[in-house]
């Protein structure tokens, strides 16, 4: 039975349940990646750039812009590839709060601003040198992301989905917008009941205890919609507990994070976390 | 576009031994998946161990003593993917294997990457720098930096938050986009906030920053002629 200690404070639950949705089907072919590139103030068509298609995703390209539209689950990333992640020897010295006001309002230009939402995270893209005398030289920021969550019924949305990223370059400008974030539908469910947070550590308890893990320290337990990424399909949305935590070894030198996710709802559906594929078990090494 | 060739170690499983970790679940995904889509993009595979048949000895330079292998192995490859725990004291990253042979632990101080075919090392695992100091990174890989190009890791703590990092970035680094962007996009999590970093050599402070912003894989016969510059980038 691992040991556990919770560092952080167990979510507070909302006084109505918060019901599981039905997510809408992505609209994704050529024409609604097209239909998106006029709303980023692209020209949109086929003899203005090009089309280039892989097995998960489309990519329109106009001059130094590409727009990719994920098949799976309707996410689109629109990038510069001549800005983004670029170095050109600027330095971002804006506050996180500048930062989130021009971020808002770039998603309010493109019309992409959920109607609630939260920061969830505001991070920078730092570069750095060091020579023969190992003193750090040259360290910029060349850029600042700032994540939102949309909000839903008064829960954010979390997970490697269920986010709004808006990268900005030293002069506030938009490199990149990811968004990664279904479209709502109508409820499919109404939750009966919520487990408690005690429950879904005692979930986490049990999944370490079949790994044998020992030690763990949970740093957060967060109460969300659970959200899959780029490249996943997903039906539902659904109330879940989000359990970051730290394995910590026999000798407390090696320490590494760990993700436990659980459904919230007694009435849950299905998996909230596709499985992973079946590993082959390799013969032994000679 | 110029070929490479691959090698990927991964460990989920360890025993109740003299080298007992926690166990993992994602590290063959990561590895396997970065190996399969470097694959698809017409790389080569070289070799793929998993487990106890992942040793310490495939990063360990025979100069180091201990039945160091690294050049019929790590070194023998162009790009060598390595997922599993980290724990970085005393100036020195240590990776944990799941059996001894010849060390449960590997450890930085006995590896020179790049002495022979290496040009870039991801250590997918906690710790690969404790932070962004000069200190930091200089002093854990400076010196076993030899020859390769990048070095792509975490600083401090991470989670493996998705089972497709490993084959997303492979996805990238294979079909020619910049590593050192393409490590940083792929494995960056807002949620978890964790913080990835890829750090180059050079022999100039030009050359390291030039590789840090621009290097593809096909820069595999562009060699680093002395590691006398890091650069790095990370996102935080």
């Amino acid at each position: 039975m691992p040991s556990i200690q919770i560092r952080g404070k167990m979510p507070d639950l909302p006084e109505s349940l918060p019901p599981i949705f039905r997510l809408r089907v992505p609209r994704v072919n050529e024409r609604a990646l097209l239909n998106l590139a006029h709303r980023f103030k692209l020209k949109g068509r086929e003899q203005a750039g090009s089309i280039s298609r892989d097995a998960s995703s489309f990519t329109y390209s106009e001059g130094s812009f590409d727009l990719t539209l994920h098949r799976a689950s309707g996410a689109f990333r629109f990038k510069d590839r001549n800005r983004w992640q670029v170095d050109h020897r600027s330095n971002v010295e804006f506050s996180d709060e500048e930062a989130i006001k021009l971020a808002r309002t770039q998603l309010r230009r493109y019309k992409l601003l959920p109607k609630k939402s939260k920061v969830l995270r505001v991070s920078r893209l730092h570069v750095a040198t060091a020579g023969p005398e190992r003193r750090i030289q040259d360290h910029r920021v060349i850029d600042v992301a700032v994540c939102f969550q949309p909000i839903v019924r008064g829960l954010p949305v979390d997970g490697p989905g269920g986010k709004l990223m808006v990268y900005l370059d030293h002069e506030g400008k938009l490199t990149c917008l990811d968004h990664i974030s279904r479209r709502v539908g109508p409820v499919y469910r109404k939750v009966i009941q919520l487990h408690s947070p005690e429950h879904a550590v005692d979930q986490a308890r049990r999944a370490w205890e079949t790994r044998g893990i020992e030690r763990v320290e949970i740093s957060e337990v967060r109460f969300c919609y659970y959200e899959l990424g780029w490249n996943e399909e997903q039906r539902y949305l659904q109330p879940a507990y989000y359990i970051l935590a730290t394995l910590i070894s026999a000798n407390e030198r090696i320490r590494t994070g760990d993700i436990h996710v659980t459904p919230a709802a007694v009435n849950a559906i299905g998996r909230l976390v596709p499985p992973l594929p079946r590993r082959v078990a390799q013969k032994p090494r000679k | 576009m110029i070929t490479i060739t691959v090698g990927v170690e991964w460990i989920n499983d360890f025993h109740s031994d003299a080298c007992s970790q926690n166990k993992l679940v994602y590290m063959n995904s990561h590895a396997e998946g970065f190996l399969n889509s470097m694959v698809a993009k017409g790389h080569v595979s070289v070799f793929d161990w998993g487990n106890d048949n992942a040793w310490e000895t495939d990063f360990r330079n025979p100069a180091s003593g201990g039945g160091g292998d690294a050049l019929n192995w790590s070194d023998e490859v162009n790009f060598c993917y390595f997922a599993d725990h980290g724990g970085n004291w005393s100036n020195v990253l240590h990776i944990a294997f799941s059996k001894s042979h010849n060390q449960c632990l590997g450890a930085s101080d006995t590896w020179k990457l790049g002495a022979k075919n290496l040009k870039w090392l991801v250590l997918d695992i906690c710790d690969g720098t404790l932070d962004t100091t000069a200190s930091a990174v200089v002093d854990v890989w400076g010196g076993p930096m030899q020859g390769i190009h990048l070095i792509f890791t975490f600083v401090g703590n991470t989670s493996p938050w998705s089972a497709s990092e490993g084959s997303d970035f492979g996805s990238d680094a294979g079909s020619g986009k910049v590593l050192s962007n393409a490590w940083l996009d792929r494995t960056f999590s807002s949620s978890i906030g964790n913080s990835p970093i890829a750090i180059a050599a050079g022999a100039t402070q030009d050359e390291a920053i030039n590789r840090r912003e621009n290097e593809t894989v096909n820069w595999r016969d562009y060699p680093v002629s002395s590691t006398n510059w890091l650069a790095w980038k990370w996102r935080y």
